[in-house]
């Protein structure tokens, strides 16, 4: 039986390749000191894109991500990782407009919506988490800005 | 005339070693058990500080620490800390490794009474718990701010040593910051 391939399914993961600055804010719109450093880069296998995170601000923790597509459903996971040793398994969507990560369980669930740029260089996004487990609420606002392309 | 404010983060036991967990202490690294929004929230109070301020006083060790980790930094904070004027407290150094430094050398005690009369404005003070149990002691101290990160650690450098006497304390300010911390100003009162 043929095998579904992904190339369609990555290609919706080429808006993010590049090196993004990184902004957060509170709930209460105000902005957070510390910048923030984001790129996503490639894996050689071309079948898996990596995320770095690292803020500016003393004990926030550098983060690793690694994410991958299911080709049959084109559906995508993320693998979260940081320095605290945390490592958490979002799902994931992305299209031309909207990047959406999602995670149910403890400690809460959480998700990140993110509305992306019509250029494709603004990611205005929020996490959101719900405590009781039910009531989503605004944990913090993160923008991610393009500074650069991919490196050829 | 200048005030000196000690501003820590502590664990709720007075903890203040090695909250980023990068100097090998087997408890480290409790400022990463906070959720991001309370560690936005604690960057928000310590860049006001920074801003408010009119210099940092340092120990040594501390001068060399906070030199290592923000002279790579950028933005308004790293900006503000990087630039702001300093007074590092040293009998052996002679050029300290943070920018815009001044050696404080000889007498501590003399030195920073010298410092409190020369400056005005807030002259806060950061990690350097050597010298703040000096200043503690010496009666030098105006002020403490103290962010109390909700772990107890049980054992590590401790922010208070031991005094020859009581130390009356005036609380003037509670706040929580994030969900989680308690920020906590106090003024040292003066016998009179």
């Amino acid at each position: 039986m043929e095998q579904p391939t992904a190339e369609g399914a990555l290609r919706a993961l080429e808006p993010l390749v590049g090196e993004w600055t990184v902004e957060a804010k509170g709930p209460d719109g105000q902005a957070w000191p510390g910048q923030g450093r984001a790129s996503f880069q490639w894996h050689p296998s071309r079948a898996h894109l990596v995320q770095r995170i690292s803020i500016d601000v003393p004990g926030a923790p550098d983060s690793t991500s690694i994410i991958g597509c299911d080709a049959a459903s084109g559906s995508f996971a993320q693998l979260y990782s940081d320095e605290r040793g945390v490592c958490r398994i979002y799902s994931m969507r992305i299209d031309g407009s909207e990047w959406i990560l999602e995670r149910t369980g403890d400690p809460f669930p959480q998700r990140f919506v993110g509305k992306i740029s019509g250029d494709a260089r603004v990611i205005s996004g929020r996490w959101e988490k719900a405590e009781d487990g039910a009531d989503f609420a605004i944990d913090f606002y993160l923008t991610y800005r393009k500074i650069a392309p991919a490196p050829e | 005339m200048g005030r000196i404010i000690v501003s820590e983060n502590v664990s709720l036991d007075g903890v203040v070693q090695d909250p980023t967990g990068e100097e090998g202490f087997s408890l480290g690294g409790w400022f990463g058990h906070v959720g991001d929004q309370d560690r936005g929230e604690w960057a928000k109070v310590e860049l006001d500080e920074a801003l408010g301020a009119e210099a940092l006083l340092l120990g040594r060790r501390s001068d060399a620490w906070f030199a290592a980790r923000w002279l790579s930094r950028s933005g308004e904070w790293a900006d503000r800390l990087n630039s702001m004027p300093k007074y590092v407290v040293s009998s052996a150094l002679e050029k300290p490794r943070w920018h815009n430094s001044t050696v404080l050398n000889g007498d501590v005690v003399a030195a920073v009474a010298k410092l409190k009369q020369e400056l005005a404005g807030d002259i806060v003070v950061y990690a350097s718990i050597q010298l703040v149990h000096t200043l503690l002691e010496h009666d030098l101290v105006d002020e403490l701010r103290l962010m109390i990160y909700p772990v107890v650690l049980g054992a590590g450098e401790r922010l208070f040593g031991g005094t020859s006497g009581r130390k009356p304390l005036q609380l003037v300010r509670a706040r929580t910051v994030g969900d989680s911390l308690a920020f906590l100003t106090y003024q040292l009162v003066r016998d009179t």
